[in-house]
Order: C-alpha cells, then structure tokens, then sequence
C-alpha cells in the first residue's frame, strides 16, 4: 500500500477511538493519517452572499485596524468580543491592534496557538478593564514566558487559565499566580521546567476545581501544597514521570477528587492504597507499575464510572470484585492480563456501556458473559483470540453501537468475524442494525460478503480498504444512502463503480486509490456536494479533466491527488474550491510556482505537500 | 409593475430623512420582520413606517442598500458572481451597531 501519511481516517473513526481511549496509547498508533491544522481565512475573502451586515461589519473593522488605530469603546461587550474573535480566527490579530481594546469589556481572551504572541501583547491587560476578563487561554504560544504572568496577574477576576505548551514558563513566573480568587480552572500542559517549588502557588487558589498538570515531568514533592484545595475535583497527572506514591500520598484527604489521572506515573500498589477513601468517579492509571493488590483497592470504590488500567500487569485475580462495581460505565482492560474471568466478574455491572478488550486474552467462550452487558454501546476486541463463535454472543446486545476489531498483525490472519456472522445468518443483523460504522480493512471479506451490510442503513461510516472488495461489491451497498465516510483505498474499484458511488449523497468523505479511476469515473463524484475529503491518490491515469470535475465540489477541504497525470495547466480549476485548505501533490509533477499563484491569488489558506 | 402602498415601509432616520422600501426587502432584518409582520402588535404595522431615532441617514441608506443586496444575490444562481458589498471604514462601527439592533 506504501505512502501510508497520505490517509486520513474518517472523523467518526477517530471519535469511536477517542471513547476508549484515555490519554493517547495504543490507538494513536494505529492512526494513519497526516494532518494539516488548516489556517483560517485571512479577511481578504470572497463575498459571501449569505453573510449578514453584522458579520460584514466586523470584517470591515477588522481590516481597517490594520489601517488605523480606532476605538472600539463605544461597541457593547458582545460585539467587541466578537471583533476580537474574528481577528484571532483570522489570524489578522497584531500587537498594535490590541490598543483599540482600550476601554472594551473582553471576557473571553482565546488565543490558544496564535503565532507571534509574546510577552508583550498581553499589555492591555493592563488597561485597568481587565476585571472583565474571566477567561484567558494563550495555549501554545510558544513565546510566552514568565513576563507574561506579570501581565496576567492583574486579571483578578479570571476564571480560567489555559497555559498549555508555554514551554518556557518556570517556577519564577508562577509566583505571580495568586490572589486569583475566582480561578477554577487551570492548565498548564507540558510546562516542563514547572517544580514542586513553583506548585507553591496552588495553595493559595482556593476555587480551583480542575488543575492539569500532564506531561510536567519535575513535580514529584509539590503535591502538599493541594491539599487545601477543598473543591478541586479533576487532577491530571498523567505522564508525569516523577509522581510516585510519596506524592499520591498527599492526596489522599482531598475528598473532593472525583477525577484523578495518574497514568504513565510511577505510582504503584502503595499510591493506590492511599486513594482508598476518595469518592473517585473517574481514574486512569494506564501504563502504572500497579499489580492486583491495587485493584483489590479498586474494586472497593463503588463510585467509579470510568477506570483505565491500560497496560497494566493485573489479572483475573484483581477482579474478582469487580462485580462491585456496579456505577462503572467504561472499562479500560487493553494490554492488561486478564482473561475470561475477569469478564465473568463484570457480567453483572449494569451501567457498562464502553469496553476496551483490545489485546487481552479473552476466549470465544468468555464472550458469553458479555451477553449480560444490557447497556453496552460499544467493544473493542482487536487482536484478542475471539473469533466468530464469540462475537455470536455479541448479537443479542441491543445496544451495540460500534464494535472495534482490527487485525493489528499483517498480514491478516483471519477475516473480519463480523461480516462473517452478518452472512451465515443474516438475520443477525437486524441485532446489529444500529451500528454506525464498521471498519473491515485488512480483512478477507469478499465482494458477496458484502450483502449482508444491505440492510444496515444506519450505517454512517464503512471502511472497506481490502484488495478482495471490488465493483461487485459495491453494487451491494448502494442501500446505504446515509453513509458520509467510505474507505476504499485499496479496493478494486473502477469507473464502474464509481459510478455507484452516486448514491452516497451524503458522502463527506472518501478514499478511492486502487488505481482503476480514470477522468470518466471522477466525473460521477460531481454530483457528491458534500464532500469534504476526497483522496484519489495511486490513480496514475487521473489528468486535467479530473480537477475540472472535483472544482464542483465547492465544499472540498482536503484533496489528494498524489501519482496521478495532473498538470500545471490543470492546478487553476482549483480556484473555485474557496474552503481548500489542504492538497498532496506527491509526483505529479507540478510547479511550485502554479501553486503559489493558486495560492496568492486565490486560495490563501491552502497548505500543499508534495512539491518538487 | 405599479407599487401600492401595502407592499411599502417607510425607514425614517435620526435626521428625519425618509427611505421607502419593498416590505420583502424590509423583512432582511429579522427586527423589522417581528415589527412588520401582523402578530407583532406594533403600531407599526398600522402606519406602514418605523422611526430610527438612533440611527443617521449615511447609516440608514446603507442598511438599506443591504437589504436590497441580500434580496437580489440571497438564493441567486449566479452565485459565483456575487460583488462584494463594500463598506467604508468610516462607517463600520456605526453600521455594526445598527445591524445588531436590526438583527441583520
């Protein structure tokens, strides 16, 4: 298949990982995908007929502070709030710009990775109006440093505080974090040269409620200055590499904690213990050097909704009361060593609707526990041993909404069991018909396997990249008119059944890169107005009069036509594509110079990849 | 095509400066629409005209001149030509105050 960064997965893939899910793990490596944060429209745009005077206004304004300084005190709140909202989206915001702000009420201060912020820019906090100022998020900028909290510190009234990745803050500049006393919110994600002498200033944030701490690696001995932080209810350490259970330790009079995140920390069986009084409602300990002696401890908090033990060495015998846990709602066992025990355990939790198996060593047996599971929405049984006999058990949960189950191995080592069921019996698919997305990729499901998915019409998302899916196939699906992603990448589709593509109006996305389209095949997907991501990347014999056909789809975003026979004479059909933010142009030959002209004339926001 | 009255509304500015205008093209403010249609209740609706004591006649004829702009390019087929519809900078400010009171 090779130039794997070429792919993207379709947003609903994404958003059924995210629910399994922790911090980050196993499942980010299974993404495939590049993807280009696209850059905002600059105000130089088209006219928009649908724009009203309001939003064309604040254009106006934008642009004529670039021009002149002017002030905006005589605007209400919400207005000058919005001129400040479109300058950041923009990315029109420059210093100078911030002095028209002078005498505004700004609530809200999101700046979160605007390029160019330094230290400097927050001046106008210091116009005396910043009391207004509840909410301040400068998330990414990389410039800022402990200056910055100089300025920030005069915000009294600020509610929330989003420092993530300002790398360069440090232990002097958060002395300036006090007498915040309406603060709830704080973050300050990956402030790596923060120490436990910096965390001093926590003590004296009496509202803090959610305090994140991720990826700041020099805290261990600073967690005693939380201790008088009654309402503070969400702490997340994970990746903290130096939290140990001196640390843990500490918190364990905040009752209050109902959300604590220690994963990939070095906290181990005695951290764990001094938990054991908290009223945890969600705890996520991925990759912790804990064994089953913790989730003895774990199983004894009944008020747990959401538990991740992600690689860690528990088995069966931790969770032999698991059974207790009878509010929990998702349960995290990937890479771990438990076995069907652990399911019989979990039979009877009532409220479980997300369970993440992926790699553990379950049997097809074990899986007739999971029949019990009423609520269940959603399983991942990627590389564990069940097979077809197993996932049978599956079809009498009602609720099933997502069932995850790739074959991480490759070659593939057996067909996608799913559809195996769904075509020995179909009738079993009616259990499954709420399912909105099947990924049968790297599977051996063939064309006439395919049937059985007919009836499923609630199906949203379908990945079907397999050299064994053909035209055939396809001609199969063309009931379900509600899909908006399709993944063909490597199926043998040809013009044909490009051509049955047509009933997929509500296409967003799609992945078509087998090499058998040609310009008659692209001139079907005109018709697919919605489409947002379109990869037609491998199809060697695409030309111009491809891109004249994909300038129909006004909507198109990103665009990958990487191997094809496209030319420079053929890159201005793109100009009509005003929300092209993105475009792979991998050996296609083509000039920088055309697409900088596309881009300076036309399409200021479109990154391109791919040029000689 | 004779325009009667009913199908009128007449805008009068800060100034006193009246705007008689189509009540479709009136109705592109969402304020207007609630003052103009019957269940509104507005004296209004009777007399067929609103006064805009905060709003000056440079304003107004601009706010005007939108109202027919949206109504001739709104749902146009030829959208791919739609001219841009220029506003001074000299006037902004005012102008977003006004379309916010006007809901437009």
């Amino acid at each position: 298949m090779g130039l794997a960064c070429s792919r993207r997965r379709s947003p609903g893939e994404d958003d059924v990982i995210s629910e399994f899910d922790d911090c980050g793990g196993a499942p980010l490596m299974r993404k495939r995908s590049l993807q280009l944060t696209p850059l905002p429209a600059p105000f130089d745009r088209p006219a928009q007929p649908g724009a009203t005077l309001q939003e064309l206004s604040i254009r106006a304004i934008c642009k004529s502070l670039a021009d002149s300084p002017l002030s905006l005190a005589p605007l209400p709140r919400d207005l000058t709030q919005r001129i400040l909202d479109e300058l950041v989206s923009t990315r029109s915001l420059k210093r100078g710009m911030l002095k028209a702000f002078k005498g505004c009420c700004l609530q809200d201060v999101h700046m979160a990775s605007y390029p160019g912020v330094e230290d400097e820019w927050l001046e106008f906090l210091d116009h005396g109006d910043c009391s207004c100022t509840c909410s301040l998020d400068l998330s990414h900028c990389r410039e800022i440093s402990d200056n910055a909290l100089v300025y920030i510190q005069r915000a009294k009234n600020l509610e929330s505080l989003l420092l993530n990745g300002c790398l360069r803050l440090t232990d002097l500049g958060l002395c300036n974090i006090t007498g915040f006393d309406k603060l709830t919110h704080l973050s300050l994600q990956g402030c790596d040269y923060i120490t436990a002498i910096g965390m001093r200033c926590f003590a004296g944030l009496t509202s803090l409620e959610v305090l994140d701490l991720e990826m700041c690696s020099r805290l261990h001995g600073g967690f005693r200055y939380l201790t008088k932080l009654t309402r503070l209810h969400t702490l997340n350490l994970g990746w903290c590499s130096s939290v140990e259970d001196y640390d843990v330790m500490s918190l364990q009079g905040m009752t209050g904690l109902t959300d604590l995140r220690i994963s990939r920390t070095k906290v181990t069986d005695i951290g764990v213990n001094h938990l054991k009084d908290l009223k945890l409602k969600k705890l996520f300990m991925a990759g912790c050097p804990i064994s089953d002696a913790s989730m003895e401890v774990v199983c004894s908090m009944p008020s747990l909704e959401n538990l991740s033990v992600e690689w860690c060495s528990v088995t069966d015998a931790g969770f032999r009361r698991a059974n207790e846990l009878s509010n929990l709602e998702s349960l995290n066992l990937s890479y771990s060593r438990i076995g069907d025990k652990t399911l019989k355990s979990i039979k009877g939790l009532p409220k479980l609707r997300t369970l993440n198996l992926d790699s553990c060593h379950v049997s097809n047996e074990g899986c007739r526990h999971l029949a019990a599971l009423a609520e269940l929405r959603e399983i991942d049984l990627s590389d564990s041993p069940v097979g077809n006999a197993g996932l049978r058990h599956l079809t009498a949960l009602k609720k099933l909404e997502a069932i995850l189950s790739f074959f991480k191995a490759y070659p593939p080592r057996r067909s996608f069991v799913i559809t195996l069921i769904l075509s020995e019996t179909p009738a079993n698919a009616f259990a499954l018909k709420k399912l909105e997305t099947i990924l049968l990729s790297y599977t051996g499901v063939t064309d006439s396997g395919l049937k059985a998915l007919a009836p499923m019409t609630s199906l949203t998302s379908l990945n079907l990249d397999s050299r064994h899916i053909s035209d055939v196939g396809l001609s199969h699906l063309t009931t379900l008119t509600g899909l908006r992603a399709l993944d063909l990448f490597g199926a043998k589709i040809s013009d044909q059944g490009a051509a049955m593509l047509k009933s997929f109006k509500q296409l967003e996305s799609l992945e078509l890169c087998g090499g058998g389209i040609t310009d008659l095949g692209v001139r079907h997907l005109k018709e697919l107005t919605k489409m947002k991501s379109l990869n037609l990347s491998q199809n060697s014999r695409l030309t111009d009069d491809s891109l004249k056909s994909i300038s129909h789809l006004s909507g198109l975003q990103s665009l990958n036509l990487m191997h094809s026979k496209i030319t420079n004479d053929g890159i201005p059909h793109l100009k009509s594509l005003q929300s092209l933010t993105s475009l792979a142009l991998y050996n296609c030959n083509i000039s920088p110079i055309v697409v900088e002209k596309l881009q300076s004339n036309h399409l200021p926001r479109l990154t391109v990849i791919g040029l000689e | 095509m004779g325009i009667t009255k009913a199908d009128t509304v007449k805008l009068i500015s800060a100034e006193g400066f009246e705007f008689v205008i189509h009540k479709e093209a009136a109705m592109i403010s969402n304020t207007l629409k609630n003052m103009l249609s019957s269940s509104g209740g507005f004296q209004e609706t009777e007399l067929g005209e609103v006064r805009f004591p905060e709003i000056s006649t440079p304003i107004l004829e601009k706010l005007c001149q939108f109202f027919y702009y949206k109504l001739r390019y709104t749902n146009s087929a030829a959208v791919k030509n739609v001219p841009e519809f220029k506003i001074e900078p000299e006037i902004a400010i005012e102008l977003l105050m006004a379309s916010n009171f006007l809901d437009c």
